[in-house]
């Protein structure tokens, strides 16, 4: 705990594979948050992360290069949560496929702002709806990614 | 006892029992707060989310069926940010659904998504995926279909086939979006699911709907909905009748009521197409040169009365007898014994009860004064121990089980004694499998184990049981002989059984016994209730909430027509006739001169069919009875029958004895009746009348007064049926206090003496109803059977009855609902047996008793004991009374259908 963001991931983790560039990382594991370089120099920490926005959550750190599309991650992450849908409460159940098919019309779209807008809004109101935790997290990467990498989506 | 607390929905100031959950207490108060997976008779899922609400101190929205009331909560149900967000989770869940509508059936989320707005596609947010995501439709089942498409996955139809009805035969496949309902592994018909029917009545959206009549139901044409009593056995079920067009077409369990809340069985919901069946006679039938012929009411009803006044003229009022129907209506009883006792001036009336529980009624009314139930149907679930003896409960009294299960579920243990594996056995602690006939002999067994180790009760011996401890040291020197093991030899149960099972019974609190057929249809049926009441005695397991002996009636209206007095023995409200300050009484109600009541005890169900064989009986009138199925040793019935000179039989429909009458009469089948039933747990419910009858069918009591009419006697001016229970209740004194205003809503249980009484839901807890007040021990002993096996004659045959069909299935073998689970007799053969005769599964199969033969066809199961046979009574094609004997219970008279020496051998195809 205290240590920075940065020194973990390029002292402690050996840093990027030689000729790879830092892009983004999700902190917390699948339920977590993205941060891109500018949140680098934060200290470990719940307390700390949390006032600026990002989670610690288990601890797990997963770090992207330059090479990494952010689509391609947060999908993957959104597939995972639908996989994962036990599909007793509605709004997770239907949510995590209606965020999916967002995601897929993102890919697709010139002029995506409309479609993000309407990813955040279901991934709020199913962050208040759900019944278990899963259901409330697809509002964790989404929000981050937006905030850091919106032009990517 | 709950205390209150005050609590505030959007202001509102509420007060309601503490610990409620939060939903209940807003709809309760007019707050209908929106939800689709709550319902009151399951527990919370909190699935749909669609009752969030905010409680001040609490983070974010909370689901306001998983919240219990507290002190001082303060509750928003309605703002902006919470109809949003229902708005939300409704059209989320409109995306994955199907919304065809065929109006068959209610949609309460069809109901909620115009209520929201959202029946315009113009208003949702979310692209539908139900079609992509190829969601299954399972027609297997004979009685429903489930579409996955139109299921929300709200859990109502998982917990109505598990909390509800205690069969856990539905679950999910899948997870997530994908996820649907699925009945055992996945197929309907191939499951454990026995038809009940309680997933379609708890389903929202119509994913799980009957396949009876759907084609037909428009819920916007129905005409009427008729709360009313079901038909069947005598759980007294309240049921709600759809009429549609004048025919009922959805049968559902009336919710909120005593004595089911709701339940149903697969008979009770799926059993009512009798009632509009072709087969329905219309009108009266004259046997003319040997063939039936349509006759006029006039006609059919003159000869009628003069056939019955010349037999009288002739041979005396001794030569005519009457059967009553126990499906009848309490009017209908009441009448018919009045009309014996007035027209043909005679006793000579009974009903199949005398083959039914007549010696467990002996019994009761000896030992403890009462012949009915003790205790009510929710007592099974505060029980602590429960004791199932000779009663395949699951089959013969679906809903009861339902009650048993859920007691089984809270903690108490259930012991279960029956020589054949019953469904039953499957929730049991302990399952006793005595040979057949040797029920006393465990049951001492039992007594003997709980006096030896100290357990009797001597307390309630001492105040409560006639002759205290003089009388226990008897009942203790017959007992003494009985030790576990010397009980192992005589019924085949593990000595270390019955030590577990005697001790448990005795140990628990309270321990309730539910009897049956199993230890009634006995030639020594009443020893065997004896016995049973000597151990509730000894362990004072009497006259308590939750402990008690009771026997659950096989028909609709066993209990109230023994109640109004349809039996040779006794009057309305079980004074014998011999009672000469009683025959004043009745004779005062009914306004005639005492000695026009005869003082001599009638004959009994069989002793009239051995008189009419003798030529003693000449003429019979039958009311809604069958004998020519359901009595004992039929090739001798039949005799007796033709030997009659001039019977009588009024029914809805031909039946197995009609053939044999002279003139068939046409009757009103319960739907198109009003009047009482009364049920196992002595509660007098209401019959209300749903549709018309076909053709020229008459009520029951109209004819009876007809008939009486023209043979010189009036038996009174009756309106109504309300009329004739007012009466009822000037007879039999445990009435006096019902009436149909006072049962317009729910029933009451007798004793009610008076007007102000509430009822009675456990009988004794004073004293018992016997002249002392204290009960009564009849110590009994084993007897050897007379009925034995041997050379020719190796196997013992059990008989029954089965879920789908009903007595002598006259009513149920004619609804296509049942008939597609349960249409053909068998008989059961244990598989050491079968292969030592060389007996392959599913062969037609003679079996040959002492008085007769049928074919069958065998199915091979562990479900009987090696050397015993198990065959459904029900059907007429394979009368398994033509093997039964007529050797009657020298107390009841009961036959004892239970007990059958047979051999079994292969049908050689010619």
């Amino acid at each position: 705990m205290g240590t920075t963001l940065r020194s973990l991931i390029f002292d402690f983790a050996g840093g990027m594979i030689p000729g790879k560039e830092f892009r983004a990382a999700i902190l917390g594991g699948a339920a977590g948050t993205f941060i891109d370089e500018s949140m680098l120099d934060s200290e470990t920490g719940f307390d700390k992360l949390r006032e600026k926005g990002a989670t610690l959550g288990s601890g797990a750190i997963i770090v992207m290069d330059k090479e990494m599309q952010i689509w391609e991650m947060l999908y993957s992450i959104l597939r995972f949560f639908e996989h994962e849908s036990c599909g007793k409460c509605v709004p997770c159940r239907v949510g995590s496929r209606q965020l999916l098919l967002i995601m897929e019309q993102i890919k697709r779209s010139e002029n995506s702002s409309n479609l993000k807008e309407q990813l955040l809004e279901q991934a709020l109101i199913m962050e208040k709806t759900s019944l278990c935790p899963l259901g409330q997290s697809h509002i964790l990467p989404i929000r981050s990614a937006l905030r850091y990498f919106d032009g990517d989506l | 006892m709950t205390s209150d607390v005050t609590i505030y929905i959007d202001g509102r100031k509420i007060v309601a029992p503490a610990g409620q959950i939060l939903i209940e207490t807003a709809r309760s108060n007019g707050i209908m707060i929106p939800g689709l997976c709550y319902h009151k008779r399951i527990t919370p899922t909190g699935a749909c989310r669609l009752c969030v609400c905010k409680i001040k101190g609490m983070n974010g929205l909370v689901a306001s069926c998983t919240v219990r009331i507290t002190e001082g909560m303060e509750i928003t149900a309605y703002d902006d940010e919470l109809e949003e967000a229902r708005r939300f989770l409704l059209d989320y869940l409109l995306s994955e659904h199907n919304e065809e509508f065929d109006g068959s059936y209610d949609d309460e989320f069809r109901q909620l998504k115009k209520q929201y707005n959202l029946d315009d596609p113009a208003n949702r947010k979310f692209p539908s995926i139900w079609k992509e995501l190829n969601y299954p439709v399972d027609k297997s089942s004979p009685i429903l279909a489930y579409d996955a498409s139109k299921c929300i996955k709200c859990f109502r139809c998982i917990k109505a086939c598990d909390e509800v009805q205690g069969k856990n035969v539905l679950s999910f496949a899948n997870r997530g979006v994908t996820s649907y309902i699925i009945a055992g592994f996945d197929n309907w018909k191939e499951s454990e699911c026995d038809g009940c029917g309680e997933c379609i009545q708890l389903c929202p959206t119509g994913a799980i709907v009957e396949t009876l009549h759907r084609d037909k139901i428009d819920l916007k044409k129905i005409d009427s909905k008729i709360i009313s009593t079901c038909p069947y056995c005598g759980v007294g079920c309240q049921i709600e009748m759809i009429v549609q067009d004048g025919r009922i077409v959805r049968v559902n369990g009336a919710e909120g009521l005593p004595p089911n809340d709701g339940r149903l069985c697969v008979k009770g919901r799926f059993g009512y197409d009798f009632v509009h069946s072709p087969e329905r006679l219309t009108t009266p039938l004259i046997k003319r040169n040997g063939k039936f012929e349509s006759a006029s009411w006039e006609e059919a009803l003159d000869l009628i009365a003069s056939k019955f006044s010349s037999i009288k003229d002739e041979h005396g009022s001794q030569a005519l007898a009457g059967y009553s129907s126990a499906k009848c209506t309490n009017e209908d009883n009441y009448l018919f014994q009045k009309f014996v006792r007035l027209v043909f001036g005679n006793n000579n009336v009974d009903y199949c009860t005398r083959l039914c529980h007549a010696s467990t009624v002996v019994a009761m009314l000896r030992s403890i004064g009462d012949g009915a139930g003790s205790n009510s149907i929710e007592d099974y679930v505060t029980a602590d121990c429960i004791l199932v003896t000779g009663n395949n409960m699951i089959e013969t009294h679906p809903v009861t089980a339902t009650f048993v299960k859920q007691g089984k579920k809270r903690g108490a243990k259930l012991i279960v004694i029956d020589p054949k594996w019953t469904p039953l056995v499957k929730h049991a602690d302990i399952w006793l499998q005595p040979r057949l006939g040797s029920d006393v002999a465990l049951l001492n067994g039992m007594m003997n184990v709980i006096i030896e180790r100290g357990l009797a009760n001597l307390e309630f011996i001492e105040n409560r049981v006639e002759g205290g401890m003089e009388s226990f040291n008897q009942l203790r020197e017959i007992t003494r002989a009985y030790t576990p093991e010397y009980t192992e030899e005589l019924t085949s149960v593990p000595a270390a059984s019955i030590v577990r099972a005697a001790i448990l019974f005795a140990q628990s609190k309270k321990s309730i016994v539910a009897t049956g057929m199993g230890l009634s249809q006995q030639v020594t049926g009443t020893n065997n209730v004896f016995t049973l009441i000597n151990m509730l005695l000894i362990t004072g397991h009497l006259g308590k909430v939750g402990s008690g002996i009771n026997p659950p009636r096989g028909q609709n209206n066993v209990q109230g027509a023994s109640d109004v007095g349809t039996s040779p023995l006794t009057y309305p409200g079980y004074i014998p006739v011999g009672n000469d300050e009683n025959r004043r009484r009745v004779a005062e109600i009914w306004n005639v001169p005492y000695e026009a009541l005869s003082g001599k005890p009638g004959l009994t169900t069989v002793e009239i069919m051995k008189a009419a064989y003798t030529g003693e009986i000449k003429g019979m009138y039958i009311m809604g009875e069958n004998p020519m199925l359901t009595d004992p040793n039929l090739n001798h019935t039949e005799e007796a029958i033709k030997n009659l000179e001039f019977l009588v039989v009024q029914d809805i429909f031909h039946t197995e004895t009609t053939p044999f009458a002279d003139v068939i009469l046409p009757a009103a089948s319960f739907a198109e009746k009003n009047g009482t039933f009364v049920n196992s747990d002595r509660r007098v419910l209401r019959v209300r009348k749903a549709v018309e009858s076909p053709g020229e069918a008459r009520q029951d009591w109209k004819i009876i007064l007809d008939i009486a009419g023209r043979m010189g006697t009036s038996l009174g001016n009756y309106e109504n049926e309300s009329e004739i229970f007012d009466e009822i209740a000037l007879a039999a004194p445990m009435m006096a206090g019902i009436s149909f205003n006072r049962i317009e809503h729910k029933g009451i249980q007798w004793p009610c003496p008076d007007k102000n009484h509430p009822g009675t839901s456990t009988l004794f807890i004073d004293k018992f109803n016997t002249p002392s007040g204290r009960a009564k021990l009849n110590p009994v002993e084993h007897i050897e059977q007379k009925e034995k096996a041997d050379l020719d004659f190796p196997f013992i045959l059990n008989s029954g009855r089965i879920l789908y069909q009903y007595h002598s299935a006259t009513m149920s073998r004619k609804n296509s609902a049942l008939n597609d689970f349960s249409n053909e007799a068998y008989v059961l053969m244990h598989p050491s047996d079968a292969e030592k005769n060389g007996l392959n599964e599913g062969i037609t199969v003679r079996l040959t008793s002492r008085r007769g033969k049928l074919e069958t066809i065998l199915r091979i199961s562990e479900e009987v004991a090696p050397g015993e046979l198990f065959m459904p009574f029900h059907y007429c094609e394979s009368a398994v009374n033509r093997l039964t004997s007529d050797e009657l219970d020298p107390h009841s008279k009961i036959a004892p259908f239970k007990l059958s020496a047979c051999r079994v051998e292969a049908v050689v195809a010619v």
